[in-house]
């Protein structure tokens, strides 16, 4: 999976146009030192060449070289933790969210209250998480001055030293996400309302929220968890706007900046890197899919 | 790949939970639908005619920057002291043509290859099927930034950018309905009388995948929207004095304690167009279910 993940990426900047030797030379770019600057660069050897060499330094540890001369890896490592903490908050607001909206809404189908959750949970899908980042701001940071408008770590320091800074990059990326994810909740939990054993569990005089938590809500993580990984995609989109918009110091921003000077190197490291966050939710929603049914624990 | 294959599919023909199309808008009920629908409708036809009917031109200097509304300025007006209704109405086209292109683009091409891999099964099935499946864990921002450090940030990147991470979800949705319905009598008799599989596909199957596709669609316009705004709210946007509302967002947000309207009034436009295009989208797909 991931490397075919990698061999996108790379061909992706092997075919685009733009060429990092003239780009580094700039002005002083005479065809001769273009010729040795390319050779300098490995951009002389054919692609696939390029490519093994690229893998081999990335499974080695080397994620190549940033434009300005830092190594790749340290420079990522900062921004990706930050984006992890930022990530992780968000995740949980995420599932939170829909969990809670998707249940009540479901335990209630076809009455007032699930249209009023269905109707809200359709604004939430609808509204990108810039807007929502933007009307958090107006509501929070200037009109109640309870969150900061921005979201600035100093370098070396933890986010996780001012929560506070997290709050509203977090809830933004969470609503729309979780909003979306509550609709898949939703449906699964009026599936689940009728099956066998949670009828059983009823029949059988269990309280309302013994059926729920023991019997309702496995049925319901295993067929959502793909859902839940999907929308882990949707946040590390998300994540370089948001993060973008807080001025947070995370691998989004990193990307947007690599991208403004096509610093190819850095793209592909960060690229590759949000990637592989999405499989592992993949990876993880599958086991969680499997923890959760227990015919599929025999499975070969 | 083949392993998480065999554990995840929640049925015989491969088809996921987040395959199901229609539950974004289930169990809101008709008229709730219809009445956030509305405004939302009123938010295309002005962001259509918007700037034939703005009472100032584009990117007009008129007042002092951050004015409250008053003084003939029905919204204020923004950073740069230009009408911020007059603006809003410029910048509506451009959030509505690229993605409205960009969407169309993705159903096509999502139907072609998810009706093809289910209709044809076995090895082109599989193989598709793992195609799409990687193309599905790329953020849709990350392949449109790299396509654009290459091309630059123009519409034609955001329309590749989405065909290839919007379209893995209707190729599923596509190939799921075909899955089914190609072994309804109908398809097997035009299978018998002889003809070509593009006849079937077209004539047969298309007309049961429709619905679905529709119904996934408005998800679709809104992440082709989404990448168009990322882009302005990055700054790569349109030239100056070109303006859609998430540019609106991005330069406006500082002021927003002086003109709250100057972060609301984009804000409010984006999220109202939104709203319309997936219930409209939806109430459509409605119709073809039945």
């Amino acid at each position: 999976m991931l490397f075919g993940v990698s061999v996108l990426l790379f061909a992706a900047t092997a075919v685009l146009p733009g060429d990092p030797a003239s780009r580094a030379l700039g002005q002083d770019a005479t065809p001769e030192n273009l010729e040795a600057m390319r050779r300098q660069l490995g951009l002389d050897r054919p692609v696939p060449v390029q490519y093994a060499d690229w893998v081999s330094g990335v499974l080695s540890g080397d994620l190549g070289t940033a434009t300005t001369g830092r190594p790749v890896g340290p420079l990522l490592r900062e921004r990706a933790t930050n984006s992890l903490i930022l990530a992780g908050f968000a995740a949980s607001l995420t599932v939170a969210i829909a969990l809670v909206v998707g249940v009540a809404s479901g335990l209630r189908a076809g009455r007032p209250a699930d249209s009023a959750l269905s109707v809200g949970a359709l604004v939430g899908v609808s509204i990108p998480d810039f807007v929502v980042a933007g009307v958090l701001i107006s509501l929070f940071a200037f009109t109640f001055e309870w969150f900061p408008p921005v979201s600035l770590v100093l370098a070396g320091a933890n986010p996780l030293d001012r929560p506070s800074i997290l709050v509203l990059p977090a809830v933004a990326l969470a609503v729309p996400a979780g909003a979306w994810a509550s609709r898949y909740v939703r449906a699964a939990v009026v599936d689940a309302r009728t099956a066998p054993n949670v009828e059983a569990a009823r029949l059988a005089g269990l309280s309302p929220q013994r059926v729920l938590l023991r019997h309702l809500l496995p049925g319901v993580i295993g067929p959502t968890a793909q859902v839940f990984a999907a929308a882990t995609g949707f946040l590390v989109g998300g994540s370089v706007v948001v993060e973008g918009i807080f001025a947070y110091p995370g691998m989004g921003s990193l990307l947007a900046n690599a991208v403004a000077v096509e610093d190819i190197d850095l793209i592909l490291a960060t690229g590759l890197v949000m990637a592989t966050a999405v499989v592992v939710s993949f990876l993880v929603a599958d086991l969680a899919g499997v923890l959760s049914n227990p015919r599929l624990r025999t499975a070969p | 790949m083949t392993a998480r294959a065999d554990v995840t599919e929640t049925s015989a023909t491969g088809t996921r939970h987040i395959d199901r199309a229609g539950a974004i808008t289930a169990g809101a009920g008709r008229f709730a639908l219809l009445l956030v629908a509305v405004p939302g409708i009123v938010v295309i036809v002005l962001a259509i005619i918007g700037p034939w009917i703005a009472p100032h031109p584009l990117g007009a200097t008129v007042a002092p920057p951050f004015e409250p509304p008053g003084d003939g300025h029905l919204f204020g007006t923004d950073r740069l002291g230009r009408d911020l209704w007059s603006q809003a109405l410029y910048g509506g086209r451009g959030l509505l043509i690229v993605p409205a292109i960009a969407t169309v683009a993705t159903v096509f091409v999502g139907a072609a290859v998810g009706m093809t891999a289910g209709y044809l099964r076995g090895r082109v099935d599989a193989l598709t099927l793992a195609m799409l499946d990687l193309l599905l864990v790329l953020p849709g921002v990350l392949v449109m930034l790299v396509l654009a450090s290459g091309w630059g940030a123009g519409p034609v990147v955001i329309v590749i950018a989405m065909v290839l991470t919007g379209s893995p979800f209707l190729a599923r949705l596509a190939r799921a309905a075909t899955l089914d319905v190609s072994q309804a009598p109908f398809v097997q008799v035009s299978v018998t009388q002889g003809d070509g599989t593009f006849t079937i596909l077209r004539r047969d199957v298309l007309p049961n995948v429709v619905g679905p596709l529709l119904a996934d669609s408005g998800m679709r316009f809104l992440g082709a929207l989404y990448l168009v705004a990322a882009l302005s709210l990055l700054g790569f946007g349109p030239p100056t004095p070109e303006t859609n509302w998430a540019v609106m967002i991005r330069e406006n947000a500082e002021g927003a304690g002086l003109n709250v309207w100057a972060l609301a009034l984009p804000a409010l436009l984006i999220a109202l167009l939104s709203i319309a295009v997936n219930v409209v989208l939806q109430t459509i797909a409605d119709r073809f279910a039945r």
